[in-house]
């Protein structure tokens, strides 16, 4: 009974981890961030994908050139 | 009787509601601030460490997740603002800065900061290098209490998720976002 209530407990803490944040208005941002650059350039690199000449697919990332250059 | 009867009929109420509560996040394995992190694609991995290492554990090893797990139950973590912004300055790095820059945010209401330092940048020798992999250093504060994390981002292929450590084993990311796979540092000395 007492490992039952152990998992019950921890798998509660697990499922809600906003009780642990810092700030209590945890699920609200605070600051312009669907508006800046840098989300949009996230959104963009999660969904674009690249076709290479073997077939395979790469991220879209410029810093994939950096994997070649040695050879 | 009757109040034994109303008693069990309380304790099954009460296990099913724990049930409902719990089944959404167990069946995933991902805990609500993880999973409203990656809704609002405030994924940087220093910001969600604690969360992401418990999940990427449970692949590498037999018993240590469980530890993990529990662990980072009870840590302090960050707000979803100060994940976001965590995640402002990591794709500014990630994409902008050259090795040796940095970059950082502050927060005074909660009483958190963050930076972003970047290392080194790989040329690769061979197709299964390194190359392309960006080494950096991730600083968090939350109420005066330092974390430091190292990383390495790699903009690898689609599905190829693993990377081989120092000793050769295959070490799987700990995310793929923004176009890098995470891998933790530790692995590769």
């Amino acid at each position: 009974m007492k490992k039952i209530l152990a998992i019950v407990v921890l798998g509660l803490l697990w499922c809600n981890q906003p009780l642990m944040s810092a700030d209590l208005d945890y699920d609200k941002i605070d600051f312009d961030w669907f508006n800046s650059e840098e989300y949009k350039m996230a959104v963009k690199m999660n969904n674009c994908k690249r076709e290479n000449h073997d077939g395979s697919y790469s991220t879209c990332n410029p810093f994939n050139a950096y994997r070649h250059l040695g050879n | 009787m009757h109040v034994c009867k109303t008693l069990k009929l309380t304790y099954y109420l009460f296990c099913l509601l724990i049930l409902i509560g719990l089944t959404s996040c167990v069946v995933t394995g991902v805990p609500s601030s993880l999973s409203e992190a990656q809704r609002n694609a405030c994924m940087a991995p220093s910001a969600n460490f604690q969360a992401l290492d418990s999940i990427h554990s449970t692949k590498i090893h037999k018993i240590l997740w469980v530890k993990k797990y529990a662990k980072q139950t009870v840590t302090k973590k960050l707000s979803l603002s100060d994940k976001c912004r965590q995640t402002q300055i990591l794709i500014q790095a990630l994409y902008g800065l050259d090795d040796g820059e940095s970059v950082s945010w502050e927060n005074n209401k909660n009483q958190t900061s963050g930076k972003i330092k970047m290392l080194r940048t790989h040329v690769s020798r061979g197709a299964w290098g390194y190359g392309g992999c960006r080494d950096y250093l991730a600083f968090i504060v939350i109420e005066n209490k330092l974390q430091t994390y190292k990383f390495r981002a790699c903009p690898h292929e689609l599905n190829h998720f693993e990377l081989p450590d120092s000793r050769g084993f295959a070490i799987p990311g700990h995310l793929l976002f923004a176009g890098w796979y995470f891998y933790d540092s530790r692995f590769f000395k």
